[in-house]
C-alpha cells in the first residue's frame, strides 16, 4: 500500500518540482546574454549591399562596418570621417584664338594687385597653348564681368556645351570622331553621362564642329542621334577638392586605406544602377586624381556647390576586392556583398554573414537575426532573447506602456506626402491647397500609425542637418479651412457636396497599388475632407504607371508619394519652373523668385552661407503649399532598455543607431 | 467516460494497419502509382517534393513526438490519480464537482492551454519557453547540466500544456467512477472489518483504478495524437505535429506529406496502445462489474446546471453591460448561434448516420462482421486525427467527412450495446417467438435507446464544439468569424492582449459543458452506457 501512495503523489511531485527548477534555471541562464541580438521579419532578406541597403538593419549594418570619406556628425553638420580634412579651389579655363592673345591675358592679370586678387581669390594665371587657366582658391562662379572687360580686347572665345544622345552606346563612336574629325581641336572636354549620352565641351569655330558632328551622326540614322547645343559660356569652369585621408585609415583586414580605393568604390558606384545619395553629384565628376595615396582631387564639370555631399555617407571598400568582384558586377549579381562580404573601414566587421542571421563585431557581438516570422519574433523579444525589433502597430501600442521597453524612431530618410497638381483649377490656388492640409488631422494620424513617435515635417530638408529650419507644422483647424474656402466662393448646402460655379469640388488622389498603409492613409484623407463636402476619389496605380503614365505626363490632382531626403541641399530638379514640364517638379509650381533661389543654392560651396539660402527657399515653398506632409518614413523600433547603454541620441531626435548606442564598447580598428 | 470495455485482440495492430490503409488512401489520391504506393510503405515518399516527409526527417520527428505525447500522457493521468484520490476524501458530491470542473478543463480547446501558457510564462512569470525561439547557448552555458536542464525545461512545457486536457478528462473520469466504488455496498464489510478510508481505497481500489486509467488512456492517446498539432505548432515543438501543421497551413496542403504523416501517425498511435496494453487485463474484476452509475438525483443537477450555464452565456450581453465586461466577450459572444447551429447540424448528421446502422445491422449480417468490435474499438481511436488529416483543398467543406467521424464513436458505441442486446435472453425469446432482426430493433432496442442517443447526440454537440474549432484554427472550414478562426486571428497578438484569443476558448469550453451537462438528464445504461 505504501509503494502505491508512493507512486500516485511522487509522481506529479516529482514532476512539479522538476518543472518549477528547470523553468527557473533555464530563465537564469537567459538572463545574462552578453551581445546585442537584433531580429528583423521576413521579407527583408538582407543585401548587405552598403550602397543599396534593402532594410534598416542593412542600413545599420553599413553603419557600423563601413566607413564613409565624410559623414553628418551629431551635430547635424558635415564632418571628417575616412577623410581628415578637404580643400576646395577652381579653375577657370578661357580659349583665345592664338597663343600670344592667351600669353598676353596671363601676364595681365598676374599683374594684378594683390589686394584684387585677393578679392577674386584667383590665386594665379597660367597660359597653356591658347587657353589660360584662372586658378581660383575658392570654388563658386568668378566675377566674370569684372574679368571680361580686362581681356576682352584679346579676344576670348565663347565655351559651347553640346550634348549627343544616342541609341547605343557612345564612346566607341565618340572615340572614332575624334580620331577622324576635322575640327577635333576645339573639343575642350568631354563627359559621358551614363552610356549612351555624352557632352562636349567646344570652344573655337563652334559652328563649323557643329555642322561635322552633326554630319558624323546624320550618316548614322540607326543610332537614333540627337546632338542640340545646350548653352554658351565665357568661360569654363572646373571645381576641385582635394580630400585628405585619415593617416591610420584601415579596413578590417589591415590594409589602409588609400585614394586608389576611393577611385575604384566611385567606379563602381558610378557603373551599378544604384539609387546612391549624392549619386547625381558623382556623376558630374570629370576626374579624379589617386596619384598620391593619401589624397583623392576630384574635378567636377560645373560649378555645383553640394557637390561635396556626394562623398558624406558614401562607404569605401577596398580596391583590391571590388577589383576581384568585378566580373560578378558586370553580371548584375549583387549577391556577393553577402557571400563574400568586404572589409570595411568602420568600427565593427562582420563576423558571419548568411541569409538568416548576420554577426557583427567590434568589441560587443551583435546578432541580426533575419527572416524570422513575427510572432517568433515578439516571442524572443518578450523573453529577452531580442534586444530590438521593428514591431507591428499593435505590438507597439502595447510595448508603448511596458516600462521595461523604449520604442524609438527610425531615423527619419523618407518622408510620405501628398504632391498637388498645382497647375489644374482649384488647386492652382495655394489657399486651396492650404485648406486642405489644414483640414487634416495630422496629429491624430501620427498618433494612430506611429505611436507619436515623430513629428511632422513640413519642410523640404531633413530634420537635423545644419542648415535646416524647424517650421511651424500647418495646424488641423477644420473650421479655419472651411472659412477659407467659403472665401474662396466654394460653399456646401448642408451635407451636399462643397460647389462653386455650379461645379463639385472633386479631387482624384493617386496611390501606389499593393501598398495596404497607404491605402489607409488615403481613406483617412477621404474622410477628412469629406467633412469640408470634398468628394476624393481614390485611385490605386501600379508603381510603373504612377511615375511614367501619371506623374511626367500630369494627369493627376493629388498624388500620394514616398520621397527620401537628401543631403544635398539643391533643390532644383524638384521646383524650378524648368523642370516643370519634362522633369520632377511634378507639382508644376513656377514661381520666378523661387527659380532664383534654386539657382543661387545650387551654386552655393560655402556650408556657412547655405543656411540662410535654405532657410529662404524652405519658407517660399511652404508659403506656396504645393506638397502636405504627412508622416515620416520608417517604423518605430522597440528596444529594451537594459541592453541599451546609451541614452537618447539629442543629435537625430532620439532615433535607432546602433553605432551611437553601443560606440562606448566599440574600438576603432 | 466512467466505465470502459476491454480493449479487442490486437487493438494496436489493428489500428496501425486502420492508419497504412487511409494514408495509402491519402497517397492514391494524388495519382500515386501501385509501385509508388508500395515504396511509400517501406518509407520512400517519392510524392514529396522537397523532401520532408522522407521517412528519416519524419522519423525522428515522430519518435520525439511520440516521446511527447506519453510523456504528456503519463503527467495529465498521475496528476488526475492523485488528485482524484485526494478530492475523493471530501465526499462523493464534492469529488464529482471536481470531475465536472475537469471536465471543463477538458473541454478548453488545446490551442487555448497552448496560448495561456505561452501568456502565463512569458508576460506573468518572466520565464522561456525554449522552443519559441532559436535561442543561442549563452555563453559559459554550454555544459552537460545547462543543456539538460534546457532540453527538461524544452520538453515539460509542451508536455505540460498537452497533458492538461489528459488531466481534465481522467479527473472528471476518476471522480465518478471512484465514487462509484466508494458507493458499493460490498464496501461496508470492509468498513466493518475495520479498514479506514485510505486502507481501503488504496489496497482494495487502485488495482481496478489501474485497469480503468489503462482504458481510459487509450482515447486518450488518440485525442493527444489530434491535439499534438495545434500544440507543438502553437509552441514551436519541433515533432511530428508541427510538420502536420505547417502542411495543413500551406496553400493546397500536400496530400502526399500528409499520407506520410498519417502513417507515422498510425506508428505512433499504435505504439502508444501496445504500451498501455501492458497495464490492462484481459477483463474487469467482479467489483468493477457490479457497480451502478451515478444515482438519477444527480443527473438532474447536472442538467439544471446546463440549462443554467447555457442561459447564462445566451444572456451575456445582459449581465455583462453593468460591468463594462461585455467588450471583451462581444466578439466570441457574436458567434456563439452560428457555432452552436453548426455543431447541432454536425451532430444531428451523426445521430442520424448512427440510427440509419441499427437497420443496416438487422438487414445485413455481415455488417456485424464488417463493422465487429475490434474495427469500431479502432475508429474509435482516430475520429479527429482522421478529420484533421484528411481536409484539403477541395474537401475542406465536406462537412461529410466532418459528420463521419463524428458519428463513429455512437456508430462503435451502438453496435456493442446491439451485440449486447441481441445476446440478452429477451432477444432469444424473441427470436423462438419468430421475431426478425429488424423487428427486435424497432420494437424493442431503438425506443429504449432514443433517451440514450439523445443523450449521446448532446453530448457529442459539445465534442464537436471543440472539433470544429481545432479544424477552424487551421482553416479547415473556411470560415474567419467562428471560435476557432478567431483563435488563430488573435494568436499571433497572445503576448500584448491575449483576451480575443482566449475568450473564444472560455465560451466554447462553457458551450461544451453545458451540453455535457444537458445530456446527463437523459442518460440510460443503454444503448449508448458510456
Amino acid at each position: 500500500m505504501l509503494w502505491s501512495r508512493w507512486i500516485i503523489f511522487g509522481i506529479p511531485a516529482t514532476v512539479a518540482l522538476l518543472t518549477v527548477w528547470s523553468g527557473r534555471k533555464t530563465a537564469e541562464i537567459h538572463g545574462s546574454h552578453s551581445g546585442l541580438v537584433i531580429a528583423s521579419s521576413k521579407g527583408t532578406a538582407p543585401t548587405l549591399n552598403p550602397f543599396l541597403p534593402a532594410s534598416e538593419v542593412d542600413r545599420q549594418i553599413t553603419d557600423l562596418v563601413h566607413e564613409p570619406l565624410l559623414k553628418i556628425g551629431t551635430a547635424g553638420r558635415m564632418e571628417p570621417a575616412i577623410a581628415e580634412s578637404w580643400n576646395w579651389s577652381q579653375t577657370s579655363s578661357v580659349w583665345f584664338a592664338g597663343e600670344d592673345y592667351a600669353k598676353i591675358v596671363a601676364q595681365r592679370l598676374n599683374a594684378l594687385s594683390s589686394e584684387i586678387l585677393e578679392k577674386w581669390h584667383l590665386t594665379s594665371a597660367e597660359a597653356s597653348g591658347k587657353e589660360v587657366r584662372l586658378h581660383f582658391s575658392k570654388p563658386g562662379t568668378p566675377p566674370i564681368t569684372t574679368i571680361m572687360p580686362l581681356i576682352a580686347d584679346q579676344g576670348p572665345l565663347p565655351v559651347e556645351f553640346i550634348r549627343v544622345e544616342l541609341k547605343e552606346q557612345a564612346r566607341g563612336y565618340h572615340e572614332f570622331f575624334l580620331k577622324n574629325s576635322v575640327e577635333r581641336e576645339q573639343i575642350k572636354g568631354v563627359w559621358f553621362d551614363g552610356p549612351n549620352a555624352y557632352e562636349l565641351t567646344v570652344s573655337g569655330e563652334t559652328l563649323k564642329f557643329f555642322e561635322e558632328l552633326n554630319l558624323f551622326y546624320q550618316n548614322r540614322p540607326a543610332l537614333h542621334p540627337s546632338v542640340r547645343s545646350l548653352r554658351t559660356a565665357p568661360m569654363l569652369h572646373r571645381p576641385e577638392v582635394e580630400l585628405t585621408l585619415r593617416d591610420g585609415a584601415k579596413f578590417s583586414d589591415g590594409t589602409p586605406v588609400t585614394s586608389d580605393d576611393v577611385r575604384a568604390t566611385v567606379g563602381l558606384v558610378l557603373s551599378q544602377p544604384w539609387p546612391v545619395p549624392g549619386r547625381e553629384a558623382l556623376r558630374l565628376i570629370v576626374n579624379l586624381d589617386s596619384s598620391d595615396p593619401r589624397k583623392v582631387r576630384a574635378t567636377f564639370k560645373e560649378i555645383y556647390g553640394p557637390a561635396l555631399t556626394a562623398f558624406c555617407g558614401l562607404p569605401i571598400l577596398p580596391a583590391k576586392w571590388i577589383e576581384a568582384q568585378q566580373e560578378m558586377f558586370n553580371h548584375g549579381d549583387t549577391h556577393v556583398f553577402l557571400d563574400r562580404p568586404p572589409p570595411g573601414a568602420g568600427v565593427a566587421r562582420i563576423e558571419r554573414a548568411s541569409e538568416s542571421s548576420i554577426i557583427v563585431n567590434g568589441g560587443r557581438r551583435i546578432e541580426f537575426m533575419l527572416d524570422q516570422p513575427a510572432r517568433t519574433i515578439r516571442m524572443g523579444f518578450a523573453m529577452g532573447a531580442v534586444d530590438g525589433f521593428w514591431p507591428s502597430k499593435a505590438e507597439a501600442a502595447s510595448l508603448a506602456n511596458d516600462r521595461s521597453v523604449t520604442l524609438r524612431p527610425t531615423p527619419m530618410r523618407s518622408r510620405l506626402t501628398v504632391f498637388w497638381n498645382c497647375r489644374k483649377p482649384p488647386l492652382n490656388d495655394p489657399r486651396v491647397r492650404e485648406a486642405l492640409g489644414m483640414a487634416v488631422n495630422r496629429p491624430a494620424l501620427q498618433r494612430d500609425l506611429l505611436q507619436n513617435e515623430s513629428v511632422i515635417q513640413d519642410g523640404i530638408f531633413q530634420q537635423g542637418l545644419w542648415f535646416a529650419q524647424k517650421i511651424t507644422p500647418l495646424e488641423f483647424n477644420l473650421e479655419k479651412a472651411q472659412h477659407t474656402l467659403e472665401e474662396l466662393g466654394w460653399n456646401r448646402k448642408g451635407t451636399a457636396p462643397l460647389m462653386k460655379d455650379g461645379n463639385a469640388f472633386r479631387i482624384e488622389l493617386l496611390t501606389a497599388a499593393g501598398n495596404l498603409e497607404r491605402m489607409e492613409i488615403a481613406q483617412r484623407l477621404q474622410e477628412s475632407w469629406k467633412k469640408l463636402g470634398i468628394e476624393l476619389t481614390i485611385t490605386s496605380v501600379p508603381p510603373d504607371e504612377f511615375v511614367n503614365s501619371r506623374l511626367l505626363e500630369h494627369r493627376f490632382d493629388a498624388a500620394m508619394l514616398g520621397l527620401d531626403y537628401e543631403t544635398s541641399w539643391d533643390q532644383l530638379p524638384y521646383w524650378h519652373s524648368a523642370q516643370a514640364r519634362d522633369g520632377l517638379n511634378f507639382t508644376g509650381i513656377a514661381d520666378p523668385t523661387l527659380d532664383g533661389l534654386l539657382e543661387e543654392l545650387r551654386t552655393e560651396f560655402n556650408p556657412e552661407r547655405v543656411p540662410v539660402l535654405a532657410h529662404d527657399l524652405e519658407n517660399r515653398i511652404v508659403m506656396e503649399h504645393p506638397f502636405l506632409a504627412l508622416l515620416p518614413g520608417g517604423d518605430p523600433v522597440a528596444l529594451h532598455k537594459d541592453a541599451m547603454l546609451a541614452p537618447k541620441h539629442a543629435a537625430n531626435g532620439g532615433a535607432f543607431n546602433l553605432r551611437a548606442i553601443t560606440q562606448p564598447e566599440m574600438k576603432q580598428p | 467516460m466512467d466505465r470502459f470495455r476491454p480493449p479487442p485482440p490486437r487493438l494496436p495492430l489493428r489500428a496501425w494497419f486502420f492508419c497504412v490503409v487511409l494514408a495509402l488512401a491519402l497517397l492514391m489520391r494524388v495519382g500515386a502509382s501501385w509501385d509508388e504506393a508500395l515504396r511509400f510503405l517501406v518509407g520512400q515518399n517519392s510524392l514529396e517534393p522537397d523532401g520532408q516527409a522522407a521517412v528519416h526527417v519524419l522519423l525522428k520527428r515522430t519518435l520525439l513526438s511520440f516521446g511527447l505525447i506519453s510523456f504528456a500522457l503519463a503527467i495529465g493521468l498521475s496528476f488526475a490519480l492523485a488528485g482524484a484520490m485526494l478530492v475523493s476524501r471530501l465526499g462523493g458530491r464534492v469529488s464529482r464537482f471536481f470531475g465536472w470542473l475537469g471536465s471543463l478543463v477538458s473541454a478548453v480547446p488545446p490551442m487555448a492551454w497552448a496560448l495561456g501558457a505561452i501568456y502565463f510564462l512569458i508576460r506573468v512569470r518572466h520565464l522561456t519557453v525554449e522552443t519559441l525561439f532559436p535561442f543561442p547557448a549563452p555563453v559559459g552555458g554550454d555544459s552537460g547540466m545547462m543543456h539538460l536542464v534546457r532540453s527538461l525545461w524544452s520538453w515539460l512545457v509542451p508536455a505540460l500544456v498537452l497533458a492538461v486536457p489528459v488531466f481534465g478528462s481522467a479527473l472528471f473520469s476518476l471522480t465518478h467512477r471512484l465514487s462509484a466504488l466508494l458507493s458499493n455496498p460490498k464496501l461496508i464489510e470492509l468498513k466493518a472489518r475495520g479498514l479506514g478510508h485510505s486502507q481501503i481505497v488504496f489496497r482494495h481500489l487502485v488495482p481496478l483504478l489501474r485497469v480503468h486509467l489503462a482504458r481510459l488512456a487509450r482515447p486518450c492517446a488518440a485525442m493527444l495524437l489530434a491535439y499534438d498539432v495545434p500544440v507543438e505548432a502553437l509552441l514551436g515543438f519541433n515533432g511530428w505535429g508541427r510538420f502536420v501543421a505547417e502542411k495543413l497551413a500551406e496553400p493546397g496542403a500536400n496530400s502526399a506529406a500528409l499520407a506520410s504523416a498519417f502513417l507515422f501517425g498510425g506508428w505512433m498511435l499504435a505504439s502508444c496502445l501496445g504500451w498501455l496494453g501492458l497495464l490492462d487485463k484481459k477483463g474487469l474484476p467482479l467489483v468493477a462489474e457490479v457497480t451502478q452509475e451515478s444515482a438519477h438525483g444527480s443527473s438532474r443537477i447536472a442538467m439544471l446546471s446546463g440549462v443554467g450555464i447555457a442561459l447564462a452565456l445566451i444572456t451575456l450581453p445582459l449581465w455583462t453591460r453593468p460591468y463594462d465586461l461585455w467588450p471583451i466577450f462581444a466578439e466570441s459572444s457574436a458567434a456563439w448561434v452560428f457555432e452552436i447551429m453548426r455543431a447541432a447540424a454536425v451532430s444531428l448528421g451523426a445521430l442520424l448516420l448512427v440510427l440509419l446502422c441499427g437497420p443496416a445491422m438487422c438487414l445485413m449480417r455481415s455488417w456485424k462482421w464488417i463493422l465487429n468490435r475490434g474495427m469500431a474499438a479502432t475508429m474509435n481511436m482516430i475520429p479527429l486525427l482522421l478529420t484533421l488529416l484528411l481536409f484539403e483543398h477541395g474537401m475542406t467543406r465536406n462537412w461529410f467527412v466532418i459528420i463521419i467521424a463524428a458519428a463513429i464513436p455512437g456508430i462503435a458505441a451502438y453496435r456493442d450495446a446491439f451485440r449486447d442486446e441481441e445476446q440478452s435472453a429477451l432477444a432469444d425469446a424473441a427470436h423462438v417467438l419468430g421475431r426478425k432482426d429488424f423487428d427486435l430493433w424497432w420494437h424493442h432496442l431503438l425506443p429504449g435507446a432514443l433517451p440514450g442517443l439523445l443523450s449521446w447526440a448532446l453530448r457529442n454537440t459539445g465534442n464537436v464544439l471543440l472539433t470544429l474549432a481545432v479544424l477552424d484554427f487551421f482553416s479547415a472550414t473556411g470560415t474567419t468569424s467562428s471560435w476557432g478562426a478567431l483563435m488563430r486571428i488573435h494568436a499571433d497578438n497572445i503576448l500584448d492582449d491575449p483576451l480575443p484569443a482566449l475568450t473564444p476558448a472560455i465560451m466554447l469550453a462553457l458551450w461544451s459543458v453545458s451540453f455535457r451537462l444537458l445530456s446527463r438528464g437523459f442518460r440510460t445504461e443503454s444503448p449508448l452506457p458510456r
